[in-house]
């Protein structure tokens, strides 16, 4: 304990050399200059230690005691700060540092959500910044219960979420909401029609009653399974049971035909780059943006614009202190003709897209496909006629409600 | 001065008083024989680390051993710390 105090105070080594050092040794008693380790070096010469503070005191002791001091070494923190205490321009740093640590603590430098899987953080952050939880926000006027009850009124796709301030830190954490089962309105009168013509490969009904057989052809916008169902009177019963109205369901699968079409014109304007290019920088620092081109301007009027915007990053967090760089590239505009083979190419690449797009994922198939191509008044059209093995059932809801009918249908 | 002194000594002796308090006479105290605490000394006439001379007025404290050190000194009292094997008065 001693010790820990002693390094706290800061402590001089000191050499005493004289005819009568015990006479030092006496004086500093007497004025109560405390002194430790002492060691006697030779006849005329002892070792101690004692406080920094008592060393001015020590050579006017030693003076009477006709001594010469010899100081070997300063220790401690004590003897640190005497040390520090002329450097002025360190001591200012340390305390703008200090009072930047403890300032800068106070306001929110990053934003860091967790927990979230399918929800875009973009999103998140994007919301969190409107109710004023983003980097530059200062810590103490944030509510985070408020921000965090109004951010899951306007993120429904979120059921939890919670802001934490750690310091400069903001942590943001959420759970996703369970997506809600889609709900089969049994209520609602429903019919499945046919999506697109074919013949029916197979009619699967769930609900409902089939209007169709396989290897029927139906049009499309047709009834395929009526939600609309005759309840059949008892044999020799002159009583009509009405009919029952229901929300039919099932499956058709048929084989289709589908006819599809995209051109495009054989001449068309380029880019054509003038080989400048300008870049614009400009610095982010927390909610602040310090543009070092203000006055520059651009020659011609048409140009792309590339802005890229790169953050720093301190163990994995991004710091709000970027560097913003927008290159600019002028071009004009010449006319060129295509290639028609790259053309049809890409066209049948935007037809097979279609395509896919139409028959639902999983369950169609394409039987075959051949491809028309033409040209007329240099526009390159590309036809697409597919064969596919489809689900064409679509439910289409009606008005009125399910449940049994009495009276005669119409 | 002596005089008064032995005076207020003989006092003390005689009336069952402590001398230290009355006749601010040398008090040293051993503990075991690794630690001498001397109070009312007058400061130290030599010192090492086998023996080490200690004024008390009238009376030279000569303490002897091995290793011994001055582990702190005050107007009123010292400590001496290391393996003492005697104290002489003289």
């Amino acid at each position: 304990m001693k010790k820990l105090i002693n390094l706290l105070r800061g402590y001089a080594e000191i050499r005493a050399d004289g005819p009568f050092v015990e006479r030092l040794l006496n004086l500093c008693a007497q004025h109560r200059v405390q002194f430790w380790r002492l060691a006697w070096l030779e006849e005329t010469a002892v070792a101690f230690r004692v406080a920094v503070r008592d060393l001015a005191r020590l050579e006017e002791l030693a003076g009477r005691a006709g001594c010469r001091l010899q100081v070997r070494a300063r220790k401690g923190l004590g003897a640190a700060w005497r040390g520090l205490r002329r450097r002025w321009g360190f001591l200012v740093g340390l305390a703008v540092c200090l009072a930047a640590v403890s300032i800068l603590s106070r306001f929110v430098l990053v934003v860091e959500v967790k927990g979230n899987d399918t929800v875009p953080t973009a999103l998140i952050l994007s919301e969190l910044q409107r109710l004023g939880v983003r980097p530059g926000a200062y810590g103490p006027d944030i509510d985070t219960s408020a921000v965090a009850n109004e951010a899951l009124i306007h993120l429904p796709q979120l059921s939890f979420l919670a802001v934490n301030l750690y310091g400069f830190r903001a942590e943001v954490s959420v759970a996703e909401a369970v997506r809600e089962p889609e709900i089969l309105e049994k209520d609602v009168p429903a019919d499945v029609v046919a999506a697109a013509d074919g013949i029916i490969l197979d009619i699967q009904t769930s609900t409902g009653q089939p209007l169709f057989r396989d290897g029927d052809i139906v049009a499309e916008g047709e009834v395929l399974i009526t939600g609309t169902m005759d309840l059949y009177e008892p044999e020799g019963s002159q009583v009509d049971q009405g009919y029952l109205v229901v929300h039919a369901a099932g499956t058709v699968t048929a084989r289709t035909w589908r006819t599809l079409e995209e051109s495009v014109p054989l001449t068309a304007w380029e880019k054509v780059y003038t080989g400048e290019e300008i870049a614009l920088r400009s610095l982010r620092l927390l909610w602040g943006r310090f543009d070092f081109f203000q006055n520059s301007s651009i020659s011609t009027g048409m140009y792309d614009k590339i802005t890229r915007t790169e953050y720093l990053t301190l163990l994995g967090h991004t710091l709000p202190l970027g560097l913003t760089t927008a290159v600019v590239r002028p071009y004009t505009l010449a006319e060129t003709q295509l290639d028609q083979d790259q053309a049809e190419a890409r066209l049948r690449q935007a037809l097979e897209d279609r395509l896919e797009q139409l028959l639902e994922p999983g369950e169609g198939k394409v039987l075959r496909r051949d491809f028309v191509t033409r040209v007329e008044d240099g526009v390159l059209t590309v036809t697409l006629l597919a064969e596919c093995e489809e689900q064409i059932g679509r439910t289409v809801e009606r008005e009125g409600e399910t449940g049994r009918y009495y009276e005669s249908r119409e | 001065m002596a005089g008064k002194k032995n005076l207020l000594e003989r006092a003390a002796r005689l009336l069952d008083l402590p001398g230290d308090v009355v006749a601010g006479l040398p008090r040293v105290e051993l503990i075991g024989t690794g630690e001498l605490r001397m109070e009312q000394h007058q400061g130290i006439l030599a010192y090492g680390p086998e023996e080490i001379h200690i004024s008390a007025g009238s009376l030279v404290v000569r303490v002897k051993g091995e290793g011994l050190e001055l582990r702190g000194m005050d107007p009123v009292q010292l400590v001496i710390t290391g393996e003492i094997r005697g104290v002489e008065f003289g």
